[in-house]
């Protein structure tokens, strides 16, 4: 089962700042090129360097505990944390609680935006012009240096969810 | 175990659970049928009558609201029938003749050929609460419990509890979010939200000082046993990035 898991790996420093990643984000999500509407934000910081950083799909995701009415659910095979917009009665619980800000509701669609691994092919990892984004198999990912970066996040995420 | 019953809409077959609404087995067939008082998140209540359908079950024919109806047997179901769009007319017009400044029943209106009503009528008349209790069970759903329906028949309205500024409200405003003709106001200004008669100071976040949250939402977040900061989303995102630089 685990096996079957594929997780998106970020390489900062292969990331040029392009912002290709949001567009392609935005377009497949809202129907729109929108920055402000992806589910990935490129922060651009001093001295060249930029970080991508979308939803990390937590083991323990604090939103799905804040959530009161399973429109947010982990996905225990794929590992993907969902969510089904019927079933938002937009109370914002999940917003407050995601401690990496990585749900944002939007008012107009009446669903919060977060990252759903655009069901199995991640359209920024696609359209990464560098690579920087990477979809792979989570094992694959582990046994690359490259995965530091996850396995960071997964640290930071334990320490999280305390 | 679960027993799995076939039946018939519109003359397509579905195989559902027993007990299952005939609203979602039309769903699995990718047939809509209107509502107005049904949300996925929240307990059917049937209120609206709007989901209307003609069922034939055990010989007898007969309008069955979609929503609360359960397949307990073989039937065959009816969603387009001249006695359904009937059924579905004379209820638009009653929502309407209550709220015909919303929208949603206009739209509804337009779409079934209802007649529209007298332009000065509408004027007169705001009100926009059509009674499906959306908003109570939306609140209950979040264990707060602060709405409820007051008073009967054509008086009955939605209150907080003694028709006060609700005590236990968090001012998330999910009742205005379910709310399906926008009939709960919201107003926010500066440091203030305002919900139901009460003001919420909102809480400012310690690194870009804007107001995002009410206390009590951050609080509610806190008691599902997640710790939560008083950084607002979007510096959290931010903030997490630079950890990455920086590491
Ligand atoms: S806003 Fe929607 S998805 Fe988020 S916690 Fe509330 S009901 Fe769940
Ligand atoms: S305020 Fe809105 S959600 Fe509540 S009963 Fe009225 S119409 Fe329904
Ligand atoms: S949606 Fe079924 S009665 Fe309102």
């Amino acid at each position: 089962m685990d096996n079957a898991r594929k997780l998106l790996m970020i390489a900062p420093e292969k990331c040029i700042s392009c912002g290709t990643c949001e567009l392609a984000c935005s377009l497949a999500h809202e129907g729109e090129f929108r920055p402000s509407k992806s589910r990935i934000t490129v922060y651009r910081f001093e001295m060249g360097v930029t970080i991508p950083m979308t939803c990390f799909q937590c083991d323990s995701p604090a939103c799905v505990a804040a959530c009161r009415t399973s429109a947010l659910v982990k996905n225990t095979e794929s590992g993907v944390v969902t969510i089904n917009s019927e079933k938002c009665i937009g109370c914002r619980m999940c917003e407050m609680a995601c401690p990496f800000g990585n749900i944002a509701y939007n008012a107009v669609t009446k669903t919060p935006m977060k990252c759903d691994l655009c069901g199995g092919d991640p359209e920024c990892a696609k359209y990464c012009p560098t690579h920087a984004i990477e979809y792979v198999p989570a094992d694959a990912a582990v046994s690359k240096k490259k995965y530091e970066f996850s396995a960071k996040m997964a640290a930071a995420i334990g320490e999280g969810n305390k | 175990m679960t027993e799995l019953i076939e039946i018939t809409i519109d003359g397509r077959k579905v195989a559902v659970e027993k007990g299952t609404k005939i609203l979602s087995a039309a769903k699995e067939l990718g047939i809509e049928i209107p509502t107005l008082c049904h949300h996925e998140a929240l307990p059917p209540d049937g209120n609206c009558r709007l989901c209307q359908v003609e069922v034939v079950e055990r010989g007898k024919r007969k309008l069955a609201v979609s929503c609360m109806y359960p397949v307990r047997g073989p039937m065959e179901v009816f969603t387009n029938t001249e006695r359904v769009m009937d059924a579905r007319r004379s209820v638009i017009r009653l929502h309407l003749n209550r709220c015909p400044q919303a929208t949603i029943l206009q739209d509804l209106a337009r779409e079934y050929g209802v007649e529209p009503l007298d332009e000065r009528f509408v004027a007169e008349h705001d009100d926009l609460c059509i009674r499906c209790g959306r908003c109570v069970r939306a609140c209950a759903a979040l264990g707060n419990n602060c709405l409820g329906f007051a008073g009967r028949g054509w008086d009955r309205t939605i209150i907080p509890p003694f028709d006060e500024p609700p005590v236990g409200c968090l001012g998330c405003a999910a009742c205005a979010e379910v709310c399906p003709t926008g009939a709960i106001k919201v107003r926010e200004e500066g440091n203030i939200r305002e919900i139901w008669g009460r003001e919420f100071r909102l809480v400012r976040c310690t690194s870009c000082g804007e107001y995002f949250a009410t206390k009590e939402q951050l609080e509610k977040v806190d008691s599902c046993g997640v710790e939560v900061s008083e950084i607002c989303p979007h510096c959290r995102k931010r903030d997490e990035a630079k950890r990455m630089k920086i590491s």
